[in-house]
């Protein structure tokens, strides 16, 4: 069990191509799966190696910096707060499509949920309002659709947009 | 706190797909270089869901074009497993809990399994109150044939919706079969403010009753290819009747006085059937607006209705008073185009000002009998005709001749485009003078891909 109030506890991450974390406890409870590891072995010794065999550094070390800045901020009693919008912003800004696919591949892997709704709100706000063209292109997907068969695609929906006011 | 977090090891591999990555600066290039890999198709299905489900409608719907990955990913949303008695009972509780529950978290679909792994998928439009149940996903077995009784005056409707629930003002049914006909029509009879009904690819469907309710606007049956016989009651507000398919046995109680009629009976008549019966869809349809018709729908039903009519009254002539759209399907015989019975269509139509014709060749299997002489009674002028749209002309003359023979008629030049069959291209025919001839003669120039250029296409033909 975690013993918060105590002398800081140190946890152990090993990702996938071998490399290890030492996270603060709070930090790393921030991920389901962790703290679900340390839920199920209560008597767990302190330098257990948590090994994480779906997530690579590169991602992780992401994560890490996000859950830490919003472990601090809730501690400052700073969530909700135009500061976390700001973190979040300047955090996303710097992140290409395929950083943030490795990052919520990691996040839904480790099972964080705040991080999680924070990344595929990002998505969504890529392919919010863009052509079809457009968020292919800036997303890398190839249409693997015959003409025909995109025609007919487009007709399936048709009754979707029928009666609803062009944007 | 926490300053003691650090990678031991910056020389890390890569993942295999990050070999490509790119820098922030790069994203802006992508659209331009279009080579790179798939970032994020390669997500597991619920988050994919999710991002759709925090779309706004149209987004989401939208992203089913960007590839067979994305296809119906927006309607994903809930899942359940049962009979066709359950699957009924989950839409109905999805309905009832649409707005309180589903509408906040953007869900628009459930994904039922039935037995025979067969899958329901239903989806709604929450911004025009649509559903769409859609049972053509799974195994096809050999459809049974069945009769079908619609009951849409909400009889079973005990309790009143409250407000906040989600109304169904138009349904679509696809492909509904003999094993879950009767389950659809009890969730239908819960529907009372239905406006707009479309039952499409029920295969086995051979007689279909429906007992419209004086709310129903808006009824279309497309492919349903063994309807042999429909009978439609009460459907004393019904403003726009589409059919598409073989002709079936129709049959109405009331005066019909509709707006919008679509009577694609391009296939031929589903049985061996009596001109007379046709005379309350005549009546029905002498004041629309738009019309879908084909030649020999013409020639074998509706112009004999006419004749009598007139040889009876002759102060009396049929006409379209109203029409504005027409889109008449044709075929050509022998790779010759007879125009005598559009022009004589067009004599009825005085107000008329877009005309599509389509040469369907596999639409000829009634040959024509009747001759029609482009002499009959009408209208000799067409002034509003203002654009004419052609499709599926084996040759170019066949075109120019049409043109040539509205001005002789009816002295009009409209705008006429034109793509014959295999092409990609709409070409617009333009009129120019023959120093040698001294006269004018026409031809194609100015190719656009664009199907909506200078003509829009007709309501009908993008159903």
């Amino acid at each position: 069990m975690s013993k918060l109030g105590q002398a800081k506890r140190i946890i152990f991450l090993k990702t996938a191509d071998g490399q290890l974390f030492e996270v603060d406890e709070p930090v790393a409870m921030e991920f389901e799966i962790v703290k679900s590891f340390f839920d199920e072995n209560e008597d767990a010794a302190d330098d257990t190696v948590v090994p994480l065999p779906n997530v690579s550094a590169e991602p992780l070390a992401g994560i890490i910096e996000f859950c830490k800045a919003h472990v601090e901020f809730r501690a400052n009693g700073a969530a909700g707060k135009d500061e976390v919008k700001k973190f979040n912003a300047e955090y996303i800004k710097e992140k290409s499509n395929e950083q943030l696919k490795e990052l919520i591949l990691a996040a839904n892997y480790l099972n964080i949920k705040e991080m999680l709704d924070f990344l595929t709100e990002t998505i969504a706000n890529r392919l919010k309002n863009k052509s079809v063209e457009y968020v292919r292109a800036f997303f890398g997907i190839e249409n693997d659709f015959t003409p025909q068969e995109e025609e007919a695609v487009r007709k399936e929906y048709e009754w979707a947009f029928e009666g609803v006011d062009e944007d | 706190m926490g300053k003691k977090e650090k990678r031991k090891n910056k020389n890390r591999t890569s993942h295999p797909s990050c070999s490509t990555s790119t820098t922030p600066e790069d994203t802006t290039n992508l659209i331009h270089e279009g080579e790179t890999p798939d970032l994020i198709s390669c997500l597991p299905d619920e988050i994919l869901c999710f991002i759709t489900s925090l779309l706004h409608f149209k987004s989401a719907v939208k992203t089913s074009l960007l590839s067979s990955r994305w296809k119906g990913l927006w309607k994903m949303g809930l899942v359940g497993e049962g009979t066709i008695a359950d699957a009924i009972i989950a839409v109905s509780k999805f309905l009832n809990d649409f707005d309180k529950l589903h509408r906040k978290r953007n869900i628009r679909g459930l994904q039922f399994s039935l037995d025979k792994s067969n899958i329901l998928l239903v989806a709604v439009s929450p911004d025009n109150n649509k559903l769409h149940l859609d049972f053509s996903t799974g195994k096809q077995e050999f459809p049974r044939q069945f009769g079908w009784q619609l009951d849409l005056n909400g009889l079973n409707a005990t309790r009143q919706p409250s407000p906040s629930n989600f109304f169904v003002k138009s349904l679509y049914l696809l492909s509904v079969n003999h094993h879950t006909s009767e389950a659809v029509s009890y969730l239908v009879s819960d529907f009372p403010f239905l406006e707009g009904l479309t039952i499409a690819k029920c295969k086995g469907l051979r007689s279909l009753c429906i007992d419209a309710s004086s709310r129903l606007r808006n009824l279309a049956v497309f492919d349903c290819p063994q309807l042999k016989s429909f009978y439609i009651c009460e459907a004393s507000k019904l403003k726009s009747f589409r059919y598409r398919g073989l002709l079936p046995w129709f049959h109405f109680d009331l005066n019909l006085d509709l707006v919008d009629a679509m009577l694609d009976f391009r296939k031929g008549p589903g049985y061996s059937f009596k001109s007379g019966f046709f005379n309350s869809i005549l009546h029905g349809i002498e004041c629309v607006e738009t019309l879908t018709i084909c030649r020999w729908t013409f020639e074998k039903l509706i112009h004999p209705l006419i004749v009598s009519t007139t040889g009876y009254l002759d102060c009396y002539i049929f006409e379209f008073e109203d029409l504005k759209e027409l889109w008449w399907i044709d075929y050509e015989e022998d790779e010759r185009f007879n125009s005598d019975v559009l022009i004589s269509v067009l004599k009825l139509c005085p107000v008329l000002q877009t005309l599509s014709v389509t040469i369907d060749s596999k639409s000829d299997n009634v040959p024509s009998t009747a001759t029609i002489s482009t002499k009959a009674i009408g209208h000799e002028k067409l002034e509003h005709l203002k654009a004419v749209k052609l499709e599926g002309f084996t040759n170019q003359e066949h075109e120019i001749s049409l043109a040539k023979k509205l001005k002789e008629e009816f002295s009009v030049e409209p705008k006429v485009v034109a793509k014959s069959q295999g092409e990609n291209c709409w070409r617009r025919l333009t009129k120019v003078f023959d120093l040698q001839e001294n006269s004018f003669s026409y031809e194609f120039a100015e190719k656009r891909s664009h199907i909506n250029w200078l003509c829009p296409m007709h309501p009908h033909m993008s159903l």
